[in-house]
């Protein structure tokens, strides 16, 4: 009898969880339009504005600029965007269509609109369904697209805040930035052969990039969190012990362990909780490791 | 020896921690060194003050009573006396290693302009190019202990704990890599951008 109960409980929690993901609340299919949208729209304008940075170890200013601009200097960094061909598995979780209901399998979407500053805002809430990630909060420009402020927050205490202020919005039509999409070179190769993978990441993230090297390199995202696996081989033996700092959200989970084939410094860097680095880190597959 | 080095010796002899031959060498170089003299008084007045709660005398004769008791050769009661003269100086050992601490500390931060200066002078890191900072193992790169013959020395260099190496390690690779991992995952969500792009150093005040 306890047999049947316990399969029956586990067929009804499966067809819950299929329902779900098959079932997108009109509310949520507007949120992930939006973010589709903020994402890789390809109509919004070109803008410079200055960012305040706020984390819990201080503020910073920056200047944040997307699209053809002026002068570069250190403190700029420059919002990428994204052509339509741009085969980022990111884009494919935000899209309802091809991946049932998209990061609302994950987050509790939640969207309002207000008005700040004279600007017509949609402000969205993403709470996540479980432990393995932070929250977002982004306030989105209505007309431009721009997001004015993202917050980053865990268990109702934001990791980092970023605010535009000052924002000026060129009238010109948007440059193609196909070369802003990979700013660093990046070359993504997700079918590399990389001799090891985490055996466990939470529901949801995808690996949407790798370089294999001297420091193999895989990032994995859900379309809203991302982290990146970096391992090094070292040549010394290395001494087995684990460390982390954060700045922001942002969290550096070191690992020195020994693989079958030698030790190994594995370092998850990413908008994730610790404990979800070390269980990815816990998890890694070394079997198919070679030097 | 250098008047940093007899200072050295001077918080190794308030520690307990110095031999008796190197106890001698400072008493000599503080006698040629009056202000190795007064160096030790103002410790000692600054851990009576500590420890009472009020000023007090400066007294400048607590070497001579150290050199006294190891001049009364190697009996017991002259260990026990060096000891005893050596415990009144440990509370304000303590406190003099807790003001090193305080200083090391507080270089960790930078100034704000410092912090600015080195974001806008950091560049995109080229990953490949970082090395891998050395551990040392267990069974090799030992640290051996100085010796006089076959006698080793009062102290060995204390190990460094491995988390602290590894907290060392998790910082050095945030710098390193957060900015190949920011541009990679500003391709992928929707906030205006990642902190990790900034490159900055602004977190040394968490170690």
């Amino acid at each position: 009898m306890k047999g049947y109960l316990a399969t029956l409980v586990v067929v009804l929690s499966l067809l819950s969880t299929q329902a779900y993901a098959q079932s997108c609340s009109s509310d949520e299919r507007e949120v992930l339009a939006l973010l589709d949208r903020v994402v890789h729209g390809t109509t919004k304008p070109n803008f410079a504005a200055r960012a305040l940075v706020q984390t819990a170890v201080g503020s910073q200013q920056i200047i944040v600029s997307h699209g053809a601009s002026g002068e570069q200097s250190g403190y700029s960094v420059r919002v990428p965007t994204h052509s339509a061909q741009c085969p980022d598995k990111s884009h494919q979780l935000l899209l309802t269509a091809n991946e049932g209901c998209g990061v609302a399998q994950w987050y509790k979407l939640d969207m309002r609109t207000e008005t700040a500053r004279g600007r017509q805002t949609q402000i969205v809430t993403a709470v996540p369904r479980d432990f393995y990630r932070h929250g977002f909060q982004l306030v989105v420009d209505q007309k431009t697209q721009i997001v004015l402020r993202s917050t980053t927050f865990t268990q109702g205490s934001a990791l980092e805040n970023i605010e535009l202020q000052s924002l000026s919005v060129s009238t010109a039509a948007p440059a193609s930035e196909a070369a802003d999409d990979n700013p660093l070179g990046l070359q993504a190769s997700p079918v590399a052969d990389f001799g090891w993978s985490p055996s466990w990441v939470p529901s949801g993230f995808l690996r949407s990039a790798g370089t294999v090297g001297a420091i193999d390199t895989q990032t994995f995202t859900d379309g809203l969190s991302s982290f990146s696996i970096f391992v090094e081989r070292p040549e010394a033996e290395i001494r087995k012990g684990e460390g982390r700092v954060s700045r922001g959200a942002t969290v550096s989970y070191v690992r020195g362990m020994n693989s079958p084939l030698g030790p190994r410094l594995v370092t998850v860097v990413g908008e994730i909780p610790v404990n979800t680095a070390r269980m990815v880190v816990e998890g890694i597959d070394w079997s198919r490791d070679a030097q | 020896m250098t008047r940093e080095e007899a200072k050295q010796l001077l918080s190794q002899l308030a520690d307990g921690e110095l031999d008796e031959l190197s106890t001698r060498r400072l008493l000599a170089q503080i006698d040629g060194q009056p202000e190795l003299r007064e160096v030790w008084a103002r410790w000692h007045a600054v851990r009576q003050g500590a420890r009472d709660g009020r000023p007090q005398r400066v007294d400048l004769t607590i070497a001579d009573g150290v050199r006294a008791a190891l001049e009364q050769g190697g009996s017991r009661a002259s260990q026990r006396s060096l000891q005893v003269m050596l415990a009144r100086f440990r509370p304000f050992a303590v406190a003099a290693t807790v003001a090193c601490l305080g200083v090391l500390i507080g270089q960790q931060w930078p100034a704000p302009e410092e912090s600015l200066a080195l974001a806008a002078g950091s560049a995109v890191p080229t990953v490949r190019s970082m090395p891998v900072m050395p551990i040392a193992s267990s069974t090799t790169n030992q640290l051996l202990p100085a010796s006089y013959g076959d006698r080793s020395s009062a102290t060995l260099p204390k190990p460094v704990a491995v988390e602290g190496l590894y907290h060392e390690l998790a910082r050095q690779r945030l710098e390193a890599y957060s900015a190949t991992h920011a541009a990679r995952g500003a391709l992928h969500t929707p906030a205006t951008f990642m902190t990790g792009a900034l490159a900055a150093d602004d977190n040394r005040g968490e170690r």
